[in-house]
């Protein structure tokens, strides 16, 4: 499905402020895992899903998505394989244009099967397209399906980055990235994204790769867990290692690691 | 002011409403301020003026307004592939239109239409010569309505194609760009079709306006990107902005109110050399206004803030 192959990143190279932002990390996902990846600020986490994604182009190593190279692959080509959803609840959808909007625009650009008339020139939507999205919006439940012509900017964060995991999914990608989506919400508005993400990825069988902070949600969710630092992978466990695992047991990872970096420090010095 | 002026004034609003009309899909739609127009419409003005001299005022039409739509996209091309700041990519390509519009004009800065078949000219006979109207009245303003025939037309189209996905796609570019790329759309692409077709409507505007005006300078241009601004900001501010149709036929009754404005300070005495700083000034002052207007809350706060403190 998904193999990441020795990637390397350096950013600012050549200056004082050079970082390797990704030092040699492969990774492999096979169809249908959900892996959580956590790791502290700066670990490499987001810089890893944007050399996938094709925000950053990686400096060394390969990916291979679903039997085809992508890293000279250009961002929006790659978008029509991958969806991806951000911690700003903002930036997955247009403020200024309805929620009806939005979604057609995710699902007809994405949909492959579409002619160029369709993609490009043809003026609103079908009845069954609306009928569809209705039925698709009114799975997140939160009464979405009644305000199809109420403009994005007048939702709140929680009902805005449910729309953009919709407009993510409509046409099921063949990977889907998460990068902390849940981070900037309210417990509970966040809880309910979450199990609307597990809900749509488990039905669908995404192949799905999520960041987060919080450990709790990192140990429940999905089928593998790994744990980045400084740019590499530090640690991977699988479902039954994942299972055993308890939130302070991870955090004494954590804090090992810390140490550790901290007793290097102080041999250099 | 006398109907005469009133009707002429009407006459060039519903031309320049074509103009804002450009402009709104660059400065609103897309959130790119281009400068582009300045040239672009000076570019469109001389290849009507051109074609019109040489027997073809409806080819000239047409080719002004794709030769809109190339500056337009020159612009776009500087801006999105040669990362050219947008400011300064509009700047270039309309200072090279400069040369690019003596060349076309024949090394001349002006030329007179006058005693040359014109659309307008074309569309009196067609109403008197094969519908048979013999109406005074509806001869005497078949400029009127020719330009609102235009206007209604190009309207309905460009509202049709913001509604279809590229018009769309447009919409969300100058929405928000990362959302856009995310629904594998080429926002490289979206911009410069959208300041195309932006260069578009200013072209086929100019090329209008010099077959209205039987004449052509190489200055006609100058200031027109404010020209538009004012019309989208008085429109706007005054007929409301709810949805697009609405923006779009507010804008262009604001490009016939600033005429009519102009018109009658003109009426009044106004020295025209002293419009456009008037104008200059009224768009910084509706821009700034909502700035000016939460600062002098926020004294007006503090002031009572401060008052009830000591009267603790």
């Amino acid at each position: 499905m998904l193999d990441v192959e020795n990637l390397s990143i350096t950013f600012h190279a050549g200056t004082v402020n050079e970082k390797k932002a990704l030092d040699n990390v492969s990774l492999h996902l096979d169809d249908g895992d959900f892996i959580t990846i956590i790791g502290s600020n700066g670990a490499g986490k987001s810089t890893l899903l944007n050399c996938i994604s094709g925000t950053y182009e990686n400096d060394e190593g390969y990916i291979v998505l679903d039997g085809k190279e992508i890293q000279f692959m250009k961002e929006h080509k790659r978008a029509k394989m991958i969806g991806r959803l951000f911690q700003d609840p903002l930036k997955g959808s247009a403020p200024d244009m309805t929620i009806e909007e939005n979604l057609g625009l995710a699902y007809r650009r994405g949909n492959s099967k579409n002619n160029l008339y369709e993609r490009f020139l043809k003026i609103g939507l079908t009845k069954d397209e609306k009928e569809f999205m209705k039925e698709k919006i009114s799975q997140l439940d939160l009464g979405l399906e009644e305000r199809l012509s109420t403009k994005v900017g007048l939702l709140s964060g929680g009902q805005r980055q449910a729309l953009t995991l919709m407009m993510s999914t409509i046409n099921t990608p063949t990977l889907l990235l998460l990068d902390e989506h849940t981070a900037a919400l309210d417990p509970k508005t966040a809880k309910k994204v979450m199990e609307i993400t597990d809900h749509i990825v488990q039905d669908n069988k995404i192949t799905t790769i999520m960041i987060t902070h919080n450990i709790q949600q990192a140990l429940a969710y999905g089928n593998r867990m790994v744990v980045m630092s400084e740019g590499k992978i530090l640690m991977e466990f699988n479902k039954e290692e994942k299972e055993k695992l308890s939130v302070e047991e991870v955090m004494k990872i954590y804090h090992n690691k810390s140490t550790q970096d901290l007793s290097d420090k102080m041999i250099l010095d | 002011m006398s109907l005469n002026t009133i009707l002429g004034a009407t006459e060039l609003g519903l031309i320049f409403a074509i103009m804002s009309l450009g402009i709104y899909i660059t400065f609103k739609i897309l959130n790119f301020p281009d400068l582009t127009v300045d040239g672009s419409f000076t570019l469109g003005c001389v290849v009507s003026g051109i074609f019109a001299i040489n027997h073809h005022p409806f080819l000239g039409i047409l080719f002004a307004t794709l030769a809109g739509c190339f500056a337009g996209m020159m612009t776009g091309f500087l801006h999105t592939k040669m990362k050219v700041q947008y400011i300064l990519a509009g700047i270039i390509t309309m200072t090279g239109l400069y040369s690019i519009n003596l060349k076309i004009g024949g090394s001349k800065p002006n030329f007179s239409l006058y005693g040359f078949e014109t659309i307008f000219s074309h569309f009196r006979n067609f109403l008197s010569s094969t519908l048979h109207i013999s109406n005074e009245v509806i001869l005497k303003n078949h400029k009127l309505i020719l330009l609102l025939l235009i206007l209604i037309i190009v309207t309905t189209l460009l509202y049709l194609f913001f509604k279809t996905q590229s018009g769309l796609a447009i919409r969300a570019t100058g929405n928000n760009e990362e959302m856009v790329r995310a629904s594998s759309i080429n926002t490289d692409a979206m911009k410069i079709a959208g300041l195309a077709l932006a260069n578009a409507f200013v072209g086929l505007c100019a090329s209008i306006y010099t077959q209205h005006q039987m004449f052509y300078d190489i200055s006609q241009g100058i200031g027109m990107m404010v020209v538009g601004l004012t019309s989208i900001i008085v429109g706007e501010s005054i007929f409301g902005k709810r949805t697009l149709l609405n923006s779009f036929i507010s804008l262009s009754l604001g490009a016939i109110l600033y005429r009519l404005l102009l018109s009658y300070a003109l009426s009044l005495g106004m020295d025209p050399n002293d419009w456009k700083l008037l104008c200059a000034s009224l768009v910084a002052i509706v821009i700034s206004f909502p700035t000016v207007k939460t600062y002098i809350q926020k004294r007006q706060k503090r002031a009572k803030a401060k008052g009830g403190s000591k009267s603790c």
